[in-house]
């Protein structure tokens, strides 16, 4: 049984790694806990059901639209509530962040009520048997479309000169704007590709689980960020890592009959991780500076 | 007194300004952490369901009284506050926050499991014993108190620490030692305010103490002017107060709540009172015409 | 054991992974005298300040401050002891009052903690210790011409005012030993003179004075003895005479000729 469980934590940790690129690549670059990515991800799962139901698509055209609106989305939030704050304190764009967060929630309460709204179904699900285990259609889809859009980010990131310019970015801030790299473009393309990566990972788990609702990205954003955290924030590897690791460890520990302690398994691995690699498991070591 | 008061109010308005009373205690408690001595803590709400849970606890399956487990409550949430804070206090800045955090909601999801309270269904039949009266005379005890410690020797090391900690550590100040009493005492605070929470709303509930709670703490506190106790007065007023105003908006509320929350942080970075040091400016005039005085004297 | 050096490093060794940023270095300091400490950019000068006040353990050698071992205690234990530092990179408390900075150094001479400031309004031993801490915190002020910035914040002071305030703040927490880091650095002529003067001023009333400088004048004025720094090791060491003809410190400076 441990392989199945091996199985369905990997795809709830691709969901979990594709929504803490976009928390890990944003604080690489601003260092910000951009607290209303979360808000992205269930707004892309409910433009994903609008896609299904209203336009009558299918998986592959409902997912690009999800990404496209994100993205747009995920760059007009920078706009209007982080860039005005990026010379203040920390904290201030995290209240920021914050009052963002609650803003969406309730936006899309009011536009289509608090209660879950159920995805139909665009996948005709089956069941292939490896030996004991046991994979749904629907979980190599989940599977094989995080690792086609991380192989695609990969590509960006080392290859592409915006995404190069995103690590210089990440690396020196100040030195990568005297070196003639736009910052302010540089970071609306990181909410850009961060948005549409969570965009998809709402979509992918409202196939998964059937059902999106305005509140679901409040606890999956919060996990999705302690993946960043546990994987070293500013990585994307770690980012990665962070997700499938939390996603099997969480699985797992449901399994071994911990399903009322859920939502504590992703804290308390964060914090005995913090405690032991203070920057994560591919975090850089922090000098102090005197 | 509270049965005048109760005379001429609507019990509605007492509830919702006893509510903002106990809120207060709570913000004061974490200014002290994150504004005074800058460290981010992202649980506050937990420290304030420790204190909630333990005092009603103590009066409804042990008829404590109700003063006693007042302070128990405090007693309680600093205890949990040294607890945490060894092993979290090492770490600084946002990593600080995140598992301040991380610690917040394993104490809720373990007080939704526990059978002393509750779990899920809550904590009933706690005895209404948090007066209006009770709770600003409180609120008066602990804005002294912060008063105090922020004009003593201890205060300003908080301040240092916060500033430039290797500095503060090489001018002899035991940074570890300093920042975990003020973790404690502000959630000691915290933990009062729970106290009292419990005593006021007669029932409790985990999902009332998750890191939402947590995070309208924080907005109180960074809203209202972080480190100005004036400031944190101000900023959890208004933002206790807004939803009652934005009632008539009903459905609209919340969303214009974080809309606002957004407008206030972009036109006032610094807080609705951050970086204002009345205190400063009278002893710098009283200085200045003082000095101003004795040159005119000397010439 | 010599009692009449103060602070003695003997053999002090420091690796940050593969670089040994101090290497072996020995070194004695007599009580109330100037030492200098000298050398290029990354020579290893403020990472010896850094050993001395506890913010790095060495990895090889010790630390003796009156006689008494010191090496590898934190840093507040170590200002307690009786050694005070100021930054090359200027960390005042930016968004406290002058005063206040200074009030700090007066944290390891004063004693009252939460309680007593809890009862400060109403405590006569917590208003006689404050009104002592505000005394001392202003003698410090006087002493480095500040007295009348007392309200101002730190952060608003002028480069100059900040490097002094730092000498007072180091000040009040009544040092025997002191340690600048570039106490001249970004002064004008007439600032580096005034500070020459204060300097002076505190080394008789008893202090020893140990500092980094890249100003030579500054230093060859200042001085009683001067050592010199390259690549973590110790070259030199000497009056400001002796250091100034060694050719193994012009070399230092100069770049060695290849033959």
């Amino acid at each position: 049984m441990f392989e199945q469980q091996i199985i369905n934590g990997l795809t709830l940790g691709a969901v979990y790694a594709l929504i803490a690129l976009g928390y890990t690549m944003v604080y690489g670059i601003i260092q910000l806990i951009n607290f209303a990515h979360g808000e992205i991800y269930m707004i892309g799962a409910f433009v994903g059901v609008m896609m299904v139901t209203i336009l009558g698509q299918g998986f592959f055209v409902s997912i690009i639209a999800a990404m496209m609106v994100c993205m747009i989305l995920g760059v007009l939030l920078e706009r209007v509530a982080y860039r005005p704050l990026r010379k203040s304190t920390r904290l201030a764009a995290l209240i920021s962040a914050i009052g963002a967060s609650i803003f969406l929630q309730n936006a899309m309460m009011l536009w289509k009520g608090p209660q879950p709204v159920g995805f139909p179904q665009v996948i005709n699900d089956a069941i292939y048997h490896i030996g004991s285990v046991e994979v749904t259609k629907v979980q190599l889809i989940i599977l094989a479309t995080s690792a086609v859009l991380m192989a695609i980010l990969n590509y960006i990131v080392k290859y592409v000169k915006i995404g190069k310019a995103m690590r210089a970015a990440s690396q020196d801030y100040d030195t990568a704007s005297l070196m003639g790299i736009n910052i302010n473009r540089v970071i609306s393309f990181t909410f850009a590709i961060g948005s549409a990566l969570a965009a998809a990972g709402g979509v992918l788990v409202g196939i998964y689980f059937n059902t999106v609702e305005p509140l679901m990205g409040v606890m999956a954003g919060l996990k999705a960020f302690c993946a960043a955290v546990l994987g070293g924030i500013g990585s994307i590897p770690g980012a990665v890592l962070g997700g499938i690791f939390l996603g099997v460890a969480e699985t797992i520990g449901i399994a071994a009959g911990f399903s009322t302690y859920k939502d504590a398994i992703a804290f308390s691995l964060l914090i005995i991780v913090l405690l032991f690699k203070p920057t994560g498991l591919l975090g850089k070591p922090i000098q102090r500076k005197v | 007194m509270s049965a005048f008061l109760e005379s001429i109010l609507d019990p509605y308005y007492i509830q919702v300004l006893t509510l903002l009373g106990v809120y207060i205690i709570a913000a004061l408690g974490l200014n002290l952490i994150t504004g005074v001595t800058g460290m981010f803590s992202f649980g506050h709400a937990a420290y304030f369901a420790v204190g909630a849970y333990g005092a009603a606890i103590l009066t409804v399956k042990y008829q404590f009284p109700f003063y006693g487990a007042l302070l128990a409550g405090g007693i309680m949430a600093a205890l949990a506050a040294v607890i945490i804070g060894f092993p979290a206090l090492r770490l600084t800045g946002d990593y600080l926050g995140i598992v301040t955090l991380g610690f917040g909601e394993i104490i809720r999801v373990v007080f939704l499991n526990l059978d002393i309270t509750g779990g899920a269904l809550g904590l009933a039949g706690i005895a209404k014993e948090s007066s209006i009266v009770l709770v600003y005379t409180l609120v008066l005890v602990t804005i002294y108190v912060m008063y105090a410690l922020q004009n003593s020797r201890f205060g300003r090391a908080l301040v240092a620490i916060r500033e430039d900690d290797i500095a503060a550590e090489a001018m002899g100040i035991n940074i570890s030692a300093y920042k975990i009493k003020a973790f404690a005492i502000g959630c000691f605070f915290a933990g009062v305010a729970g106290a009292l929470y419990a005593h006021l709303l007669l029932f409790l509930n985990p999902t009332d103490f998750g890191f939402a709670k947590s995070f309208e703490f924080l907005c109180f506190v960074v809203l209202g002017g972080l480190g100005s106790i004036p400031g944190v007065i101000l900023g959890t007023s208004v933002l206790t107060l807004a939803p009652e105003f934005l009632r008539s908006l009903s459905d609209y509320r919340m969303l214009i709540y974080g809309a606002l929350m957004v407008l206030m942080m972009i036109f006032r970075p610094n807080g609705l009172l951050g970086g204002v040091d009345l205190q400063r400016l009278v002893f710098k005039n009283k200085y200045k015409s003082q000095a101003g005085r004795s040159t005119a004297a000397g010439g | 054991m010599d009692m009449s050096a103060l602070l003695e490093l003997q053999n002090v060794t420091i690796r940050f992974g593969g670089l040994t940023a101090v290497d072996g270095v020995d070194m004695k300091i007599d009580r109330g005298t100037i030492r200098a400490l000298i050398g290029p950019n990354g020579a290893g000068k403020s990472t010896i300040f850094n050993i001395v006040t506890g913010i790095y353990s060495p990895t090889a050698g010790r630390v003796l401050f009156n006689g008494q071992e010191i090496t590898g205690l934190p840093p507040h234990v170590i200002t307690k002891k009786g050694i005070a530092r100021t930054f090359q990179n200027i960390r005042l408390f930016g968004k406290m009052t002058v005063l206040d900075n200074v009030k700090i150094g007066q944290h390891c001479r004063s004693s009252c903690d939460f309680l007593s400031a809890v009862t400060g309004f109403f405590n006569p031993k917590v208003k006689k210790e404050e009104k002592e801490i505000e005394e001392r915190s202003l003698e410090a002020l006087e002493l480095m011409e500040l007295a009348d910035k007392r309200y101002e914040y730190a952060q608003s002071l002028s480069y100059g005012e900040q490097r002094r305030l730092e000498i007072a703040r180091a000040l009040a927490t009544k040092p025997s030993l002191l340690l600048l880091d570039e106490p001249a650095a970004g002064m004008n002529p007439q600032e580096k003179q005034t500070l020459m003067k204060m300097i002076r001023k505190i080394q008789d009333m008893g202090l020893t004075i140990f500092l980094v400088e890249h100003d030579m004048k500054f230093v060859m004025n200042l001085s009683d003895r001067i050592a010199v720094l390259d690549y973590g090791r110790k070259i030199a060491a000497g009056s400001p005479e002796e250091v100034q003809k060694n050719p193994d410190v012009i070399a230092a400076y100069l770049g060695k000729d290849v033959d």
